[in-house]
């Protein structure tokens, strides 16, 4: 592209960029699969069993937190954790929601590649901020 | 996973491209690109 082709461009004011930015953001918040995310978290929050797997999973994983990260767990350890997190992660509403996460991040990564693709730049690496940044 | 984008995020996306490529920063970068392309010189060093 050269500079004639440039100067043909209009350019964008920065509050109007700005505005497109939080305009896509606040249709992304009312996306089904971001209402739907928020629903399944809700969801998760209100439900005492699944919070009680799931506190009872987290205790345990601060608790052996040392021998988890120098992978000394005693094999009794091992199967007491894992049996711990399939409680948690057999949870109904869990499974609803990490399936709404899912959802979630498929979409995010859909509009993200559509941007990428448009601009010729990968989106999301471009926002993250850089050694300079 | 297909997924189903609603309308009004489709327009909003599209939205948000056009004005990204019609962003002073982008165009900015766009000149700079095309500046380091067209020097042979400086594209050998980073090659």
């Amino acid at each position: 592209m050269d500079n004639k082709v440039f100067d043909d461009i209009e350019i964008a004011p920065p509050s109007v960029v700005k505005q497109s930015a939080r305009d896509f953001a606040a249709a992304l918040a009312g996306s089904p699969q971001f209402k739907g995310l928020e629903q399944a978290a809700e969801r998760f929050r209100l439900d005492p069993v699944a919070q009680q797997a799931y506190g009872a999973y987290q205790e345990k994983q601060i608790a052996w937190r040392a021998l988890l990260m120098l992978n000394a767990l005693s094999a009794e350890q091992k199967a007491e954790l894992e049996d711990l997190q399939n409680a948690f992660v057999n949870q109904t509403v869990v499974q609803e929601y990490f399936k709404a996460q899912a959802e979630f991040e498929t979409l995010c990564q859909s509009l993200g590649d559509a941007i990428s693709e448009s601009i010729g730049l990968n989106y999301s690496a471009a926002c993250g901020v850089s050694c300079c940044g | 996973m297909q997924t189903v984008v609603a309308p009004q995020l489709q327009e909003a996306t599209h939205l948000l491209i056009e004005n990204l490529l019609a962003s002073e920063a982008f165009i900015e970068y766009q000149h700079a690109h095309a500046r380091l392309n067209a020097d042979s010189e400086s594209c050998a060093l980073l090659e």
